[in-house]
């Protein structure tokens, strides 16, 4: 298995589902993968069970605002950066890149590195969806530590971090982005092929392949099954956006917006909660659907994702649903990225309609 | 002193033209099923136009032209100059060279060169290395004899525009006072591959648009008008030819909008829906505020992806068949609205073989000289601008880049022919960027007004 020109925007339009309204849009990470494999060749893709135990893998991303990676545009080498980096602490190369969050960006990011620097990419990644805080990986939870966390911003810069845990990882990354522009590439969690098998979300970027097949269903109304039964999705409810709230403070921004039924849901109101990503779904005060779990707004015509930076009043939408991957069930990581970590104080879910199919 | 003005539509299956009156009223009205080559089709209609003994053409003041040639020019790779692009950004945006996502055949057409040098800035301006002047020279020395024109974008110039301009000096320097040059700042929004490309285009198409205007004022003077003139931008809204040869890219795309215009103003709606018809196919799109809803992602053209502004809309290649209707009512229950119920009007060459009534919508009008709403919606529209920037969300920061996109977006307004005492802000979007603590804030501001 491969990753070429042929099935790169499949992966690109999965990873914008996984990433439950945050993520970036990979439009651009999309553009950069595509010219490499173009300039250097596919990307070979490695099943988790094919890994040997001492091959070393190392997982990556972005880190920071995607809105201003659109401008200030990767240079394209940052995964050779991250790769020497961790190789001059290892005292090994590197085997294989993994994307440590499949959502949006960071789905492709891996590719165009992979890509530039000639290594292979690892099926699997560490949240199996997108999530904003570094800790919050399958890694930090298998007992992975972080160290060393390479930070680089394209312009030659690389920043070595040796935080005691993720949580640490997470708070000093934040203190030198503001130094590094407001985005970066980031690779933490180096891992042996032994502990890949064990500490990550395995398949997850055949499953977004899979996914992409999915949303490239022809006939909308297909495209809309396609997309749930690959999801086992359910559908929360088919409306009209209005009310979107923004606000900007410490933390992450905050958001909210009301989608109002129509047709069969009409009469119903559902409540979204947004900061990176849209977390919380509430109707009449309860949550239907909280984080870990997805959540993705769709439009109604196309069944195109929307991220939280473009939810805008007056679209009509459907809002789906879906089971975060079972790593994520825990109560330990529920700890690490339930609701409460994202500061919201609500019982559990209940499911309001049954999940499968019409 | 009575004021007449004149609107014409060229479209790539129709053309049609009005002449409105002092008080708004249509006072002549002309439609020609023959689009294609615009030169003909707006001859046939302006001839049908003053041919009327109603007109007196040496009464009309303003006539404002929608144009499909510069869509034309790109599509076909016809007429274009050759540009000479120059991004400013090294070593960042070396991951997608300039135009590398454009059509082979198209960036054959339009350039003369393109090349990367250092330099750039942060997106709160902050500048971290000096632009790489002797690389600029360097790349110029290559291209010198082949570029038309050249086209400068670098990395967040919307924030810190100095390298541009720095750059601009340079190439006067190098390749003459005379050399066309574009700047992506006064574009100025964020995201640079569709800035660059808009910026691009742009200097592409000069040619286009000078020749556009030389004959478009040829024409009138043959028929005795002496007009000021204005052309439609892709959102609908128009602009001078000062501002056109400024910005030709925005000239891409303009039919739709002005339809959604003409449709609103006919039917004397301010939100609602609207659905035109064509000879074959349809066009859903909305009108808010009186304005045409627009995409909020960026848009393709000719498979370049820009930052033109443009009307979300929904369009059904076909809409004839026994399946029609349900296509129809289809695209307009996925249409954007702002209300549960709004009104839909519908306008174009078809309107008549509109259903009385659709599923979920208050009154349907279809109103009267539908067929030629596109040409209206031009003699209505205002001259607007824009602004976009990235600020800390530090109420002195926030006060001054609101301030400075404010004063941006009016004085584009102004250049593009609003009246300086009646041009207004309409909007100001703040948008939190996603994946930072304490986020900055990416500021929209648009400003609008009637024209002078």
């Amino acid at each position: 298995m491969q990753l070429d020109a042929a099935n790169l925007p499949r992966l690109a339009l999965g990873a914008s589902l996984l990433a439950s309204g945050g993520g970036g849009d990979p439009a651009l990470a999309l553009l950069m993968a595509l010219q490499a494999v173009e300039q250097f060749g596919p990307v070979a893709l490695v099943e988790v069970g094919d890994l040997r135990d001492d091959m070393l893998v190392l997982p990556c991303g972005m880190l920071g605002a995607p809105t201003i990676a659109e401008e200030r545009v990767w240079n394209g080498d940052e995964g050779r950066t991250l790769c020497d980096a961790v190789a001059g602490v290892r005292g090994r190369q590197v085997d294989a890149l993994m994307p440590f969050g499949i959502g949006g960006a960071n789905g492709l990011l891996p590719v165009l590195w992979a890509a530039r620097a000639g290594l292979a990419l690892l099926d699997a990644d560490g949240m199996g969806r997108a999530f904003p805080q570094l800790h919050q990986q399958t890694m930090s939870l298998a007992g992975i530590p972080p160290s060393p966390v390479i930070l680089t911003d394209g312009r030659g810069n690389a920043v070595r971090l040796d935080p005691a845990d993720g949580a640490w990882a997470e708070q000093l990354a934040r203190g030198a982005l503001a130094g590094l522009g407001g985005v970066c590439a980031a690779a933490l969690y180096c891992m042996s092929g032994e502990q890949a098998r064990r500490a990550t979300i395995a398949g997850t970027i055949s499953r977004a392949l899979a996914l992409g097949e999915a949303m490239q269903t022809d006939d909308v109304h297909e495209r809309l099954s396609a997309v749930r039964a690959a999801l086992r999705a359910s559908i929360l409810i088919e409306g009209r956006l209005q009310d979107i709230e923004r606000r900007s403070g410490p933390g992450f921004a905050r958001g909210a917006a009301t989608v109002i039924g129509s047709g069969e849901d009409a009469g119903r109101r559902v409540r979204l909660e947004f900061q990176c990503e849209l977390l919380v779904a509430l109707e009449d005060g309860a949550a239907c659907a909280a984080v870990p779990d997805l959540i993705s707004v769709l439009t109604a015509d196309t069944c195109a994702p929307i991220g939280v930076e473009r939810l805008h009043r007056g679209q009509q939408v459907r809002v789906l649903t879906w089971r975060a991957p079972q790593a994520w069930q825990s109560r330990e990581a529920i700890a690490i990225v339930g609701p409460a970590a994202f500061g919201y104080e609500i019982p559990p879910p209940v499911p309001t309609r049954a999940t499968g199919d019409d | 002193m009575t004021e007449l003005r004149l609107g014409l539509d060229v479209a790539n299956t129709h053309a049609e033209g009005v002449v409105l009156d002092e008080h708004d009223r249509v006072l002549v009205r002309a439609r020609t099923e023959k689009g294609g080559d615009g030169e003909s089709s707006l001859r046939t209609v302006l001839g049908n136009l003053v041919e009327d003994h109603r007109l007196d053409p040496s009464r009309i003041t303003r006539a404002v032209l929608g144009s499909a040639v510069a869509a034309d020019a790109i599509e076909r790779c016809r007429g274009l100059r050759r540009v000479a692009v120059l991004r400013v950004g090294a070593p960042l945006t070396l991951a997608v060279p300039p135009l590398g996502t454009w059509p082979l055949r198209l960036r054959h057409s339009a350039s003369a060169g393109e090349a990367v040098v250092g330099g750039g800035a942060e997106y709160d301006g902050r500048s971290v290395s000096p632009l790489d002047g002797d690389a600029v020279s360097r790349f110029l020395a290559t291209v010198a004899g082949a570029a038309e024109g050249v086209a400068v974008t670098s990395v967040f110039s919307s924030a810190a525009p100095d390298h541009e301009l720095q750059a601009a000096e340079i190439v006067r320097r190098e390749l003459g006072a005379s050399m066309e040059v574009s700047l992506s700042h006064e574009i100025g929004t964020t995201g640079l591959l569709e800035r660059e490309n808009a910026t691009v285009l742009s200097a592409a198409l000069l040619g286009v648009v000078e020749r556009l205007l030389a004959s478009f004022g040829e024409m009138l003077a043959e028929r005795g008008i002496d007009a000021e003139l204005f052309l439609a931008q892709g959102d609908g809204t128009v602009m001078t030819p000062e501002h056109a040869l400024r910005f030709p890219a925005y000239l891409l795309g303009s039919g739709p909008a002005s339809a959604i215009r003409g449709g609103a103003w006919l039917s004397d709606v301010m939100d609602g829906v609207s659905l035109e018809i064509g000879r074959t196919g349809a066009t859903v799109g909305a009108v808010v505020n009186g304005r045409p809803h627009e995409r909020a992602t960026p848009n393709e053209l000719a498979g370049v992806r820009a930052n033109f502004r443009l009307p979300e809309l929904l369009t059904l290649p076909s809409v004839g068949g026994a399946n029609g209707q349900t296509r129809i009512a289809t695209a307009l229950n996925g249409a954007w609205r702002a209300q549960p119920r709004p009104t839909l009007f519908v306008v174009g060459g078809g309107a008549a073989a509109a259903a009385a009534r659709y599923e979920g919508f208050g009154e349907t009008i279809v109103p009267r000289d539908g067929d030629v709403a596109r040409a209206i919606g031009l003699v209505i529209a205002p001259a607007a601008g824009h602004a976009d920037r990235v600020c800390a969300n530090r109420p002195a920061a926030r006060q001054t880049t609101i301030e400075a996109a404010r004063a941006d977006a009016i004085a584009r307004a102004i250049h593009a022919g609003a009246d300086p005492a009646r041009v207004q802000i309409v909007e100001v979007d703040e948008i939190p960027l996603t994946y930072l603590l304490d986020p900055p804030i990416r500021i929209s501001v648009r400003a609008s007004g009637p024209r002078i």
